[in-house]
C-alpha cells in the first residue's frame, strides 16, 4: 500500500490574495501569536470569563493597510467562537464596506441576525415572563421549569392553557422596554411573537418605514438616521446579552464608514459614544478595526471611553519565519524555510517594512520563482535577495498597467478635478508629471502626481527626490505626491515624505482609490487656504525641502543637460522623419477618395451628437466667417467686429484651447471613419453575430479612441467661451454646455461600442 | 356528554351568545364579577329610552378569558329586550366581531365596521337611494352623523365592534356616539384604557360613556362554575366528580380567568369521556373523583404537549 502523497513542490504554501476574511478563520488558519493578538485574546479571555458584574468593553484594533487587522479580528472571533458552549458568547460580524451605520445596523440585523434569531431571543423573554408568573405555583411549577429550561415555547404553552396571554405580552414589553431602555423595541420586539404582526414588526427592525399598525402604537419612525442606527445597535446588544449570556459585535473596516472624507455628524459621535457605554455597561464586548483615521474622527471623548486601543504592529522578520514555517507545515511540508532563508527573509521584511500582506504576497511569487528555477531538483531552490529584488520589480510592473491610471482616472472624475496626461513643468528637466491637476487661480498651481514602480535603491530614491524637486521649483502653489505601484524600501520612506509634499502612497488594489481620493482632497485644500499662518507654514516646509534637495537637483541637472542633448537630438529626428511620412500620407488622403459613410443610424446619431455639441463649444470657424462677413456689410459693424475678435485673441488661453479644439475634432472623425471601415469589413457568423476576431477589432478602436482622449485637455475648451458668432454681432452670449459636450466625449466608446454590437445583433 | 361543552354543539367552550341564542342566558354563572359588571351596565343605561336620544358607548375591560365577550354580548341582548318592550322602535342588534384582523390599522379597522354597518343597513332596505352618496366613502365622523340623523329613525343599531387594542380607537367611536348608536368594545389593554379614559369621556358629548371590568377569579367561583355546569348536564350521565375542596385549592394556587378553568375542565373531561367510551366502563359519579393530583397532572401535559 503506498503512502499519501506529500505535497507536490508546485504546491504553493503562501496564499497570492493574503486577504483575511474574519469569517473564514479556522484552526488551520496560519496564525502567528504576535503581542497584538494575544492581548487581543486576553482581552475576549477575561471578557468571557463568569461575572455578574458587567464585563462589557470596546476594543479598538487600529493600523494601515495590510498589517493584519482583519486577521486579529477572524482570530478575535475564532477565539471567542472556540470557548465552552456555556460560555461562548453570541458572535456578530460586520464588514463595513463604504457604508453608513445605517447600512451596518441592517447588516447585523438582516445578515448576521436573521429574524428566526431576533423571535428565539424574544421567546426566551417571553418564557421567563411566563415562568416568572406560573413558578410560584406548585400547579404549574412543572411548567415554569420546562419554560425555563427552553423545553417548552411560551406562546405554545399560553395558547394551549388558555393564559391571559395580552397580560403577559403586557409584562414582556415593560421588561423589554427595561433590558433595551428604548421604548419603541419594548414595543415593536413583543409584536415578533403574534403571528399576525410579525411581519411588519420585522420590516420595522430591518430598517423599514413603520407599517401603519406600528404608527397606530406609537412606532412613527424608521431605523434611518446615523443616530437610531447607532441606538439600535446598541438595543441589540442589550437583548443579546442579558439571561446570563455574552454578546459580542466585531466591525471591521470602520474607516469605510469613519474616516477624513466621511466625517460623522456631531450626533452620530454622540451616538456612538453611547453605544460604547451600552457595551461597556453590559455583558457585551465591541471589536472595532480600521485605519487609524476613524478613530481620529470619533474625537478625543469616544477614545477616552475605548477600553483598549491596540496597534497592530508590523511582523518582525522573527515573526515571518515563524509564518513560513507554519505555512509549510500546513500544507504538509514540514515546519521548514527553505526555499528561503533566514537572510532573504529579513530582506524581505525590510523591503515590505513588516506588511504582512505584502510579504505574503511576495513569498507567493517567490516560492513560485525559486521553483520554476529548478524544476529538476526542487530541494537545490533558494530565494536570494536578488531574487527577492527581481520578482519586486515584476510584480510592480504586472501592476503598474492600465488599471493603476484607470483608477486614478476615476477618482480624478470623482473628484470632478480636470488633469493633463505627462505634462512638463519644465522641458529643460526632469520636471514630468503623469497626472497634472491644475487648482487655483495662481498660474501654475495645482497637484502633480508621479507614478513609479519599486523604489528599492538609492538610485531609485534620488531619480524621484530629484522629480520632485524640479516639479515644485516651478510654482508656489504646487503639491507633488508620489504614487509607488509596488514595492517600497522601508529605508527611503522619509526621505521621500520630505521631497514630496508627504509619504509616497504605496499601491493597494482593494484600497487605492480610497486613499487617493483622501489624500488628493487634503492637498488640494492647502491650496485653498487662506489662513496666512497655515500658508506660511507650508510655504516655509517647502522652502525646507527645496534647500534640502539643493544639491542634488544640480547634480541631476548636470546629468539631465547631458541626457537632454542627446534626447533632444534623436527626437529631433524623430520629429523630422514624422513630418515627412506625414506630408507623404496628405498627398495620399487627397488623391484617395474617402469611402462612403455606412453607419447604421443609432451609430451615426452618436458622432453627430458629439460633433454638433463640439460646434457649439468651438466657433471659430463660424465666429471668422462672420467677421468676414461683417467687414464686406456695414462699416461701423466690421469696425466693432475686430475690435471683439482682437480682444479675444490677446489671451493666450485661446490658442490651446483652439488646439484642443481642432484635435477633439479630428479625434472624433478618425473615430467615426475607423468605425464606418469596421462595418465594411465586418463579416456576419452563420449564428449572425460577429466573430470574436471582429468584436476584439471593435474594442480595440475604442479603446484607441479612449487612449488619445485620455491624453486631451477638454477643459481648455472653456477658453473659447467668449470666441462666437454671438459676440462679432454684438448679442447676449449663451453659456457653453462644456459640462453635458465632456460627458458625450467621455461616453462615447462606450456607448458606440455598444450601439454597434446592437446594429449587428438587430440585423440578424 | 362533557358538561363543560358551552355553548352546546359548537367546537368547545366559547363565549355565550344570548342575543342569536335565547338559551344562553341560562349558563351565566356570577363568577368574576361579570355579574356585578352587568348589574353595573343596567344601571348606567338606567332609561334605556335616552338612547334614542344621545347613543351610547360601552367598554368592557379585561384580561383573556375574563369573559368580556359574553359580558357585551349580554348587554346587547338587554337592551334588545328593553328596547323592544318599549315599542317605540326596533332595536338591531349587529356583531361585527370578525370584520377585521387585530393586525390591521385602526384606520382600516374603523372603515371595515363601517362599510359593514352600511351592508347591514342597505340589506335591511333601510338606505335609500339618495342616502348612497351620502354614506359611502365619506369621512366616518359626519357618516355616523348621517346615519344617526338621517337614516336610522326609530331604530336602534347596537355594535358589537372588534376587539380593541388601541386606545385611540376606543376615543374614535366615542366621538361618533350619536344618537340611536350604541357601541360595544372590548379591549385588553386594561391600563391604556384607563388612562385615556378622560379624553374617551370628554370625546362622548351628551352621553356618558360606560367602563365595565371584568377580571380572575375569586375562591369561590370556580365552585360555583362547577356546580352550574354540573346543574345544567341533563344527559343523566354520571360524570366525574370534582369536590369543592379540589377546585378552591385549584383556583388558590394560581390565578385563573373564567376561560382558562372553562379551557381546562373541559379538556379534562374531554379525556376522561374518550377513556371511559374505550374501555367500556361506565364507572361511579362519585368514585371517579377528579382529584387536585390529576388536574395538576392533566395540566402538565396540556401545557407542554
Amino acid at each position: 500500500m503506498s503512502e499519501h502523497p506529500g505535497p507536490a513542490p508546485s504546491d504553493n504554501p503562501f496564499l497570492m490574495a493574503a486577504v483575511a476574511k474574519p469569517r473564514e478563520f479556522s484552526a488551520g488558519t496560519v496564525s502567528i501569536p504576535t503581542p497584538s493578538i494575544t492581548e487581543a485574546v486576553s482581552i475576549v479571555d477575561s471578557f468571557l470569563r463568569p461575572s455578574t458584574l458587567p464585563s462589557g468593553t470596546v476594543i479598538a484594533i487600529v493600523g494601515e493597510y495590510g498589517t493584519g487587522k482583519s486577521h486579529l479580528v477572524g482570530a478575535v472571533l475564532h477565539h471567542a467562537l472556540s470557548a465552552p458552549e456555556r460560555w461562548r458568547p453570541r458572535v456578530a460580524f460586520l464588514e463595513a464596506r463604504p457604508a453608513t451605520f445605517v447600512d451596518l445596523y441592517k447588516q447585523l440585523i438582516g445578515t448576521e441576525l436573521r429574524r428566526d434569531d431576533v423571535c428565539a431571543r424574544v421567546r426566551e423573554f417571553y418564557a421567563d415572563v411566563l415562568a416568572d408568573a406560573l413558578g410560584e405555583s406548585e400547579l404549574t411549577a412543572g411548567i415554569a421549569h420546562r419554560l425555563r429550561s427552553g423545553d417548552a415555547d411560551p406562546v405554545e404553552v399560553s395558547d394551549r392553557l388558555n393564559l391571559m396571554g395580552s397580560k403577559y405580552l403586557t409584562r414582556l414589553r415593560e421588561r423589554l422596554e427595561a433590558v433595551t431602555r428604548n421604548r419603541a423595541f419594548g414595543i415593536v420586539l413583543p409584536l415578533l411573537l403574534r403571528h399576525d404582526f410579525a411581519d411588519a414588526a420585522w420590516e420595522w427592525l430591518s430598517g423599514h418605514h413603520p407599517d401603519p399598525v406600528l404608527v397606530d402604537r406609537g412606532v412613527d419612525t424608521p431605523i434611518a438616521t446615523e443616530e437610531l442606527a447607532l441606538e439600535a445597535m446598541g438595543v441589540i446588544a442589550l437583548l443579546y446579552s442579558t439571561r446570563e449570556r455574552k454578546f459580542m459585535l466585531a466591525i471591521d473596516e470602520m474607516n469605510k464608514v469613519v474616516s477624513a472624507t466621511r466625517k460623522p455628524t456631531e450626533n452620530a459621535v454622540d451616538a456612538f459614544e453611547k453605544l460604547i457605554r451600552v457595551f461597556a455597561g453590559a455583558q457585551a464586548l465591541l471589536v472595532l478595526a480600521g485605519l487609524p483615521d476613524y478613530l481620529d474622527e470619533l474625537g478625543g471623548t469616544v477614545q477616552q471611553r475605548i477600553g483598549r486601543t491596540i496597534l497592530v504592529s508590523p511582523l518582525t522578520a522573527d515573526h515571518a519565519i515563524e509564518y513560513i514555517r507554519q505555512s509549510q507545515e500546513a500544507i504538509g511540508r514540514g515546519r521548514v524555510l527553505h526555499p528561503f532563508t533566514e537572510d532573504t527573509v529579513r530582506y524581505l521584511v525590510k523591503l515590505t517594512d513588516g506588511n504582512a500582506r505584502r510579504i505574503i504576497r511576495l513569498c507567493n511569487h517567490l516560492y513560485r520563482h525559486a521553483m520554476d528555477l529548478s524544476p529538476r531538483d526542487p530541494s537545490r531552490a533558494r530565494v536570494s535577495e536578488a531574487m527577492v529584488r527581481k520578482v519586486a520589480r515584476d510584480q510592480a510592473g504586472a501592476r503598474s498597467t492600465d488599471h493603476v491610471r484607470n483608477e486614478i482616472r476615476q477618482v480624478l472624475a470623482a473628484l470632478g478635478l480636470n488633469y493633463e496626461r505627462d505634462h512638463w513643468m519644465d522641458p529643460q528637466t526632469d520636471s514630468r508629471a503623469d497626472y497634472w491637476v491644475p487648482y487655483g487661480d495662481e498660474e501654475g498651481a495645482g497637484c502633480a502626481l508621479v507614478l513609479t514602480d519599486t523604489v528599492l535603491t538609492q538610485a531609485d530614491c534620488d531619480a524621484l527626490v530629484s522629480r520632485a524637486t524640479f516639479l515644485q521649483t516651478a510654482a508656489e502653489q504646487r503639491q507633488v505626491l508620489l504614487i509607488v505601484v509596488g514595492l517600497l524600501n522601508a529605508d527611503f520612506v522619509s526621505e521621500l515624505g520630505e521631497a514630496f509634499s508627504e509619504e509616497p502612497i504605496s499601491y493597494d488594489h482593494w484600497t487605492f482609490t480610497e486613499t487617493l481620493s483622501s489624500v488628493l482632497e487634503r492637498q488640494l485644500r492647502l491650496l485653498d487656504r487662506d489662513d496666512a499662518l497655515a500658508l506660511g507654514e507650508e510655504r516655509f516646509r517647502r522652502l525646507g525641502r527645496q534647500q534640502a534637495n539643493t544639491q542634488r537637483m544640480l547634480e541631476q541637472a548636470l546629468k539631465s543637460l547631458t541626457a537632454m542633448r542627446s534626447s533632444s537630438e534623436r527626437s529631433l529626428g524623430q520629429i523630422q522623419r514624422e513630418l515627412t511620412e506625414l506630408g507623404s500620407a496628405d498627398r495620399t488622403a487627397a488623391v484617395a477618395e474617402s469611402p462612403p459613410l455606412r453607419l447604421p443610424p443609432s451609430v451615426m446619431a452618436l458622432f453627430t451628437t458629439a460633433q454638433s455639441l463640439l460646434d457649439g463649444l468651438d466657433q471659430v470657424d463660424a465666429t471668422l466667417r462672420t467677421v468676414f462677413a461683417a467687414a464686406a456689410g456695414d462699416s461701423a459693424n466690421a469696425i466693432d467686429a475686430r475690435v471683439a475678435v482682437r480682444a479675444q485673441l490677446r489671451s493666450p488661453h485661446l490658442f490651446s484651447a483652439v488646439g484642443v479644439g481642432a484635435l477633439l475634432r479630428t479625434l472624433l472623425i478618425t473615430f467615426r471613419d475607423s468605425i464606418n471601415e469596421w462595418y465594411r469589413s465586418y463579416v456576419p457568423s452563420s449564428s449572425g453575430g460577429p466573430y470574436p476576431v471582429d468584436k476584439d477589432r471593435l474594442s480595440a478602436l475604442c479603446r484607441a479612441y479612449d487612449t488619445v482622449y485620455e491624453y486631451i485637455p477638454f477643459y481648455r475648451l472653456e477658453d473659447l467661451d467668449g470666441f462666437s458668432p454671438q459676440l462679432v454681432d454684438g448679442n447676449v452670449l449663451l453659456p457653453a454646455q462644456i459640462g453635458e459636450a465632456q460627458e458625450v466625449f467621455n461616453l462615447l466608446s462606450g456607448q458606440v461600442q455598444a450601439a454597434v454590437l446592437e446594429s449587428v445583433a438587430e440585423g440578424r | 356528554m362533557n358538561p363543560y361543552l358551552v355553548p352546546a354543539g359548537g367546537d368547545g367552550p366559547g363565549p355565550l351568545c344570548p342575543h342569536t341564542d335565547p338559551a344562553h342566558e341560562r349558563y351565566y354563572v356570577p363568577v368574576d364579577h361579570t355579574l356585578a359588571a352587568f348589574e353595573q351596565f343596567k344601571d348606567a343605561i338606567g332609561d334605556a329610552s335616552l338612547i334614542r336620544v344621545t347613543g351610547r358607548l360601552v367598554v368592557a375591560v379585561g384580561w383573556d378569558g375574563c369573559g368580556k365577550t359574553s359580558l357585551l354580548n349580554r348587554c346587547a341582548t338587554h337592551l334588545k329586550t328593553v328596547l323592544r318592550g318599549q315599542g317605540k322602535g326596533q332595536c338591531l342588534v349587529l356583531s361585527f366581531v370578525d370584520a377585521c384582523r387585530d393586525s390591521d390599522s385602526v384606520e382600516v379597522r374603523e372603515n371595515a365596521v363601517y362599510e359593514c354597518l352600511i351592508d347591514e343597513l342597505e340589506n335591511r332596505d333601510m338606505i335609500k337611494p339618495h342616502h348612497r352618496e351620502k354614506l359611502r366613502g365619506r369621512d366616518l365622523k359626519l357618516g355616523y352623523l348621517y346615519l344617526s340623523k338621517f337614516v336610522l329613525g326609530d331604530t336602534v343599531v347596537v355594535l358589537l365592534l372588534p376587539r380593541v387594542e388601541i386606545e385611540q380607537e376606543v376615543e374614535d367611536y366615542a366621538h361618533w356616539t350619536h344618537k340611536n348608536i350604541v357601541f360595544l368594545v372590548e379591549s385588553r389593554q386594561i391600563e391604556a384604557v384607563r388612562a385615556h379614559w378622560p379624553k374617551i369621556r370628554d370625546a362622548c358629548r351628551g352621553s356618558t360613556p360606560v367602563q365595565l371590568e371584568v377580571g380572575k377569579l375569586e375562591p369561590d367561583d370556580g365552585w360555583a362554575f362547577v356546580q352550574a355546569r354540573n346543574c345544567h348536564s341533563a344527559d343523566g350521565e354520571k360524570h366525574p366528580f370534582v369536590s369543592q375542596e379540589t377546585i378552591r385549592a385549584v383556583i388558590r394556587a394560581k390565578e385563573f380567568s373564567i376561560g382558562e378553568l372553562h379551557n381546562l375542565l373541559y379538556g379534562l373531561f374531554e379525556e376522561i369521556l374518550a377513556e371511559r367510551a374505550n374501555s367500556g366502563s361506565l364507572g361511579s359519579g362519585l368514585t371517579d373523583e377528579v382529584t387536585y393530583s390529576t388536574i395538576t397532572d392533566f395540566y402538565f401535559r396540556r401545557g407542554t404537549t
